[in-house]
């Protein structure tokens, strides 16, 4: 979960984040520019913007950099309220705002991560694959990113009945591997490894994990537990 | 006096689909990549399949900010490939690279970036030029092609082909505007949507 980001935003953060969300929610500047983008897809589905677009882009950016001294820190506190708005469940209103900061700041990964955690609790995996695959390129080192993107990997490829997706089921466990070498720590790894095994119908590794789990003071959740042990047994 | 430029094209493409083995390694791994190549067994396959690798081999000998994807299917085989160069960013490589992939995949397999380098690029272009054109030129390129119509007297037009930011330019003909757009429409590339006029003096 995101809450750990969200925490670590200073009270000055929260305040700003709060003035602009509510600069944005009032200003025509927002409200023009998103009259006819698409809010349902991140990126806008990086559509081709026309020449009014590009003109109610060029008005946002304008609007924003009369508020903040620069755009990375605009991104940073619109992506906290986006943050705020997803673990709130309202995700039309997180994607509306992950998409403003995009376009204030494209660089910004958390911003990718929060597209990447969206359309996966929404259950599009492959769009939730496509942008985690563009984060990672782009240099994201968000281990919760790295195992959501794995998760979608192997939904994915479970929602065709697992076979001939090997290097799906491959690749999201390739991931988890990754956001378990990042130097911060992963404490949703063995969780997600244990799920990726779930849904390969690896049951023994999915075992394994368990124990291991156990053993190092760190147990799984009763319901992944019930969930194997249905398969087991 | 007419001039006509055609432009160069801001994404550098390459796509197929079949299957042959090749037992050539890829020219070179660079530093910079070698992690990525090494855990990533998509980047093991090209050297696999020949028309990759033949598309690998022309993304090798481009310059400036370049990215490679590949389209990998569920049973870990190449689908397609899509590659950018000379793009005016790593960022806008890397977006270019992915675009043109899922392009060219249709849709088939899920497309990723198995290689980004940035080399230097052979222009006479000053960092400062290239700031200050507008954004919407993606590449050195198209960057100075927009320079050389910006030396040209008036009347004159520039066109853009979204999304590839290729750009075709008239100068010296009272009907510039309209044969740059003619131009552009001419010369769309597959993957381009439309195009749109940059730049217009009467």
């Amino acid at each position: 979960m995101k809450i750990k980001h969200l925490v670590k935003n200073t009270c000055q953060t929260w305040f700003s984040a709060g003035v602009l969300a509510l600069l944005l929610a009032f200003s025509n500047t927002a409200a023009a520019l998103e009259r006819n983008l698409d809010n349902s897809l991140p990126m806008y589905g990086t559509v081709i913007w026309t020449t009014q677009d590009r003109k109610e882009i060029s008005d946002y950016l304008a609007y924003v950099d009369t508020i903040y001294t620069n755009r990375q820190a605009a991104a940073r506190d619109v992506n906290a309220d986006g943050w705020d708005a997803y673990i709130d469940g309202n995700q039309p209103e997180a994607m509306r705002l992950f998409n403003l900061s995009w376009l204030l700041n494209n660089e910004n990964m958390d911003t990718y991560s929060g597209f990447v955690r969206i359309l996966s609790v929404d259950k599009k995996y492959k769009a939730a694959i496509e942008v985690g695959e563009l984060a990672l390129a782009l240099g994201s080192k968000d281990s919760e990113m790295m195992t959501g993107l794995a998760v979608s990997y192997a939904y994915y490829a479970a929602d065709f009945g697992g076979i001939g997706n090997e290097a799906y089921f491959a690749r999201a466990h390739s991931l988890i591997d990754l956001a378990e070498s990042l130097p911060t720590s992963c404490d949703v790894c063995n969780g997600e490894r244990f799920f990726v095994a779930m849904l390969d119908q690896d049951y023994k590794q999915a075992k394994s994990i368990r124990e291991a789990a156990a053993l190092a003071g760190n147990p799984l959740t009763q319901e992944s537990i019930e969930w194997l042990e249905a398969f087991l047994y | 006096m007419s001039f006509t430029r055609l432009l160069v094209v801001g994404f550098i493409i390459a796509a197929s689909a079949g299957c042959a083995t090749s037992p050539h390694p890829p020219q070179t791994i660079t530093a910079e990549n070698k992690l990525l190549h090494s855990v990533d067994p998509a980047f093991g396959l090209i050297e696999q399949t020949d028309w990759a690798e033949k598309d690998w081999k022309k993304y090798q000998s481009e310059t400036g900010h370049k990215a490679f994807s590949v389209s990998v299917l569920g049973d870990g085989s190449l689908y397609a490939v899509g590659f950018s160069a000379d793009m005016k960013s790593r960022f806008l490589a890397i977006m270019a690279s992915q675009h043109l992939c899922k392009y060219f995949s249709g849709g088939e397999g899920i497309c990723r970036v198995v290689d980004i380098e940035s080399n230097p690029i052979n222009t006479k272009l000053t960092p400062s030029q290239i700031g200050q054109a507008p954004s919407r030129l993606l590449s050195h390129q198209a960057i100075e092609s927009y320079y050389e119509y910006k030396e040209e007297p008036s009347p004159k037009a520039i066109a853009i082909a979204n999304p590839s930011g290729a750009v075709y330019w008239v100068a010296g003909d009272p009907l510039s505007m309209t044969k740059a757009m003619n131009g552009c429409q001419a010369s769309l590339a597959q993957y381009d949507v439309n195009c749109e006029v940059l730049e217009n003096e009467d």
